[in-house]
């Protein structure tokens, strides 16, 4: 199993992505599915810029997603999956079966969205996504730095 | 007029940390070199200031992560022992100024609630573009966070100076004992900050080759 | 006139961070920020609030390099560039000036130029040197922000290709590997200055230095160093104090 980490963060790839958890769980590839990122020029050379020498990055149309999960699955590469929503991410996750635990590690105030931790704001329908993705036997946490304690998702709390 | 001195070079400091500048005002090194150079005693904070950088060094703010303050907590270790022996204070004021800073630390969360109370009382004006909110959502932000400062300040070196007030002193080798175990964990942590933050083969290398020549300079000189 | 629209910016861009919140995070400051950028499009005050209202939704990055943004949006929006592209472009420039900055200033040039002083003032260069690394890192502080706020302003929405023609990523390595060195060599010499030569506190050195070493090693969690730190004092205060 080489996915180490999925993660939803609607930051994309930033210093918490590259530095928090990229160093300290020895990840040397971040895929991220997110279509709009991989159809735009300007936005795969920014996200390219901030991941440091030694990781590769690569940039998945979400139909494209599952299959190459699948390979990178047995592959020898300690693999982070990211992607920017909820919704993207409950997907892939069922689209693929390649992933057995969902990290929370970045979703911002937006409209018809309650705080449950600081860096964690929902809606009722992507909390309902999670708990049904849960159901399924995938573990879900919110955790922003491998250094802060997981939170499960039974005990979020508005 | 000297605490006053202090008290507003430990407040800059609080305030560089996150709200203004973000130079190197709020490193323990500098505000230890201020802090003696007040109080007439480079010495003294020089090494109180050297001392906490080393464990400072294990701090890397990424993002929203919580991190200890060491401005004031600085000052104030700096302040508790000045004029003190320094082989058996320099581990009392390592020690305060790692209570101190942690302590510190936790006014941070505190001070960005209450900026986030501002900006939502003002969310109607932000998104309809009123540039007169943005401003005074700014600047009222900014007096929390020069109030927190100002605070900690306050109540850090007032602990520094009821350390000194009480005229403890650790027994000398209680006071090297301490001393053993701040340049202990002063060790532990510059190590595990320099590795945490990459531990890829060539920043092994190039820290293992720094470690070997300090080393071989330390025997030297 | 646009000179003193990009001094009134960078004088802001300094406290970007006073209005930092969980929710907005830098977003108010960048806002606040950009707000002399954008009186160009006074004249139109609809596209005027527009772009503002624009300017204050969730931002984050290193506070050095958030200028890049900032001019970035500005010229973007005087330009008169679609808001969902200029959103787009916001979020996109987020995540790479914050991890670029992170490692090139918070794990590189800053622990690069404190080692350097410490290692000064290891070595009798004493309360100086501080002064000379401050005054020094501030100046290059300062430089920074205004050099990025200038990029930005200048490009707009070919700043991704500006970023990638300053080799800004390719410093990140190399500073990285300068500030490794800089702290390794720091340690034993400003170890032994602060432990004054004697054994006990340069074998504590050096023991602890190992315990770093291996807590970064082991994946699992360990208590940080500062409060290992506090809980041996205490053990030690109340051990001393117990024993007659």
């Amino acid at each position: 199993m080489s996915i180490i980490v999925a993660r939803i963060d609607d930051r994309l790839v930033h210093g918490q992505v590259v530095i928090g958890w990229g160093r300290p769980l020895e990840l040397n590839r971040i895929v991220l599915v997110d279509a709009e990122v991989a159809g735009s020029d300007f936005e795969r050379d920014l996200y390219r810029m901030a991941v440091p020498a030694g990781i590769d990055v690569e940039f998945l149309r979400p139909v494209e997603a599952p299959g190459r999960l699948a390979a990178l699955a047995d592959g020898p590469d300690r693999v982070l999956v990211l992607t920017g929503s909820v919704a993207g991410m409950t997907w892939l996750a069922r689209a693929s079966n390649q992933i057995r635990s969902v990290n929370l590690g970045g979703i911002h105030a937006g409209p018809g969205r309650r705080e449950y931790l600081r860096y964690v704001y929902l809606s009722p329908e992507e909390l309902a996504d999670l708990r049904a993705l849960a159901a399924t036997g995938v573990s879900v946490t919110a955790q922003d730095l491998p250094t802060t304690a997981p939170v499960s998702l039974e005990s979020l709390a508005p | 007029m000297t605490p006053f001195l202090l008290w507003l070079w430990a407040t800059w400091a609080g305030l560089d940390l996150v709200s203004v500048l973000q130079a190197l005002f709020s490193r323990p090194l500098v505000v230890g070199v201020g802090t003696g150079l007040l109080l007439n005693d480079p010495e003294t904070g020089l090494r109180v200031g050297a001392m906490l950088e080393l464990f400072a060094l294990d701090v890397v703010p990424v993002g929203s992560s919580r991190y200890p303050d060491f401005g004031a907590a600085t000052a104030a270790a700096t302040l508790a022992v000045a004029g003190a022996s320094w082989d058996g204070a320099l581990g009392v004021a390592t020690g305060l100024g790692l209570a101190l800073g942690w302590l510190a630390g936790t006014t941070l969360p505190a001070t960005r609630r209450l900026n986030a109370r501002v900006v939502r009382a003002h969310a109607d004006r932000l998104s309809a573009g009123d540039p007169r909110a943005i401003a005074g959502v700014q600047w009222t932000c900014l007096g929390f966070d020069a109030g927190r400062s100002g605070l900690v300040a306050a109540l850090a070196l007032a602990a520094g100076w009821g350390v000194r007030a009480s005229g403890w002193a650790p027994e000398p080798a209680l006071g090297r004992s301490l001393t053993a175990v701040a340049l202990g964990g002063a060790g532990w942590a510059v190590m595990h900050g320099a590795l945490a933050s990459g531990r890829s083969g060539p920043r092994w290398r190039w820290l293992s080759a720094g470690v070997a020549g300090g080393v071989l300079a330390a025997a030297w000189l | 006139m646009a000179l003193s629209r990009l001094t009134r910016s960078l004088g802001r861009l300094l406290m970007l961070q006073s209005s930092w919140t969980y929710e907005r995070m830098q977003g108010v400051g960048i806002a606040f920020a950009t707000l002399p950028l954008l009186e160009p499009l006074r004249d139109d005050p609809a596209r005027h609030r527009e772009a503002v209202s624009r300017s204050t939704e969730l931002f984050n990055a290193h506070p050095y390099l958030a200028g890049i943004a900032a001019g970035a949006i500005a010229r973007a929006e005087i330009e008169g560039v679609a808001g969902p592209t200029i959103q787009r472009l916001k979020t996109a420039l987020a995540g790479p000036l914050g991890s670029l900055g992170d490692q090139l200033f918070w794990i590189g040039v800053v622990p690069g130029v404190m080692a350097a002083m410490l290692m000064a003032v290891g070595l009798g260069a004493g309360w100086p040197a501080a002064a000379v690394g401050l005054v020094l890192y501030l100046a290059v502080r300062i430089y920074v922000t205004a050099w990025g706020l200038g990029l930005g302003y200048r490009t707009g929405l070919g700043v991704a290709a500006a970023l990638k023609a300053s080799r800004l990523d390719d410093q990140v390595r190399r500073v990285g590997l300068g500030a490794g060195l800089m702290v390794g060599l720091a340690v034993p010499i400003v170890g032994r200055w602060l432990a004054n030569g004697a054994t006990p506190g340069l074998a504590a050195l050096a023991l602890g230095g190992a315990g770093g070493v291996w807590a970064a090693l082991v994946r699992s969690r360990i208590p940080g160093a500062r409060l290992l730190t506090l809980v041996a004092m205490a053990i030690i205060i109340l051990w001393h104090w117990s024993t007659p």
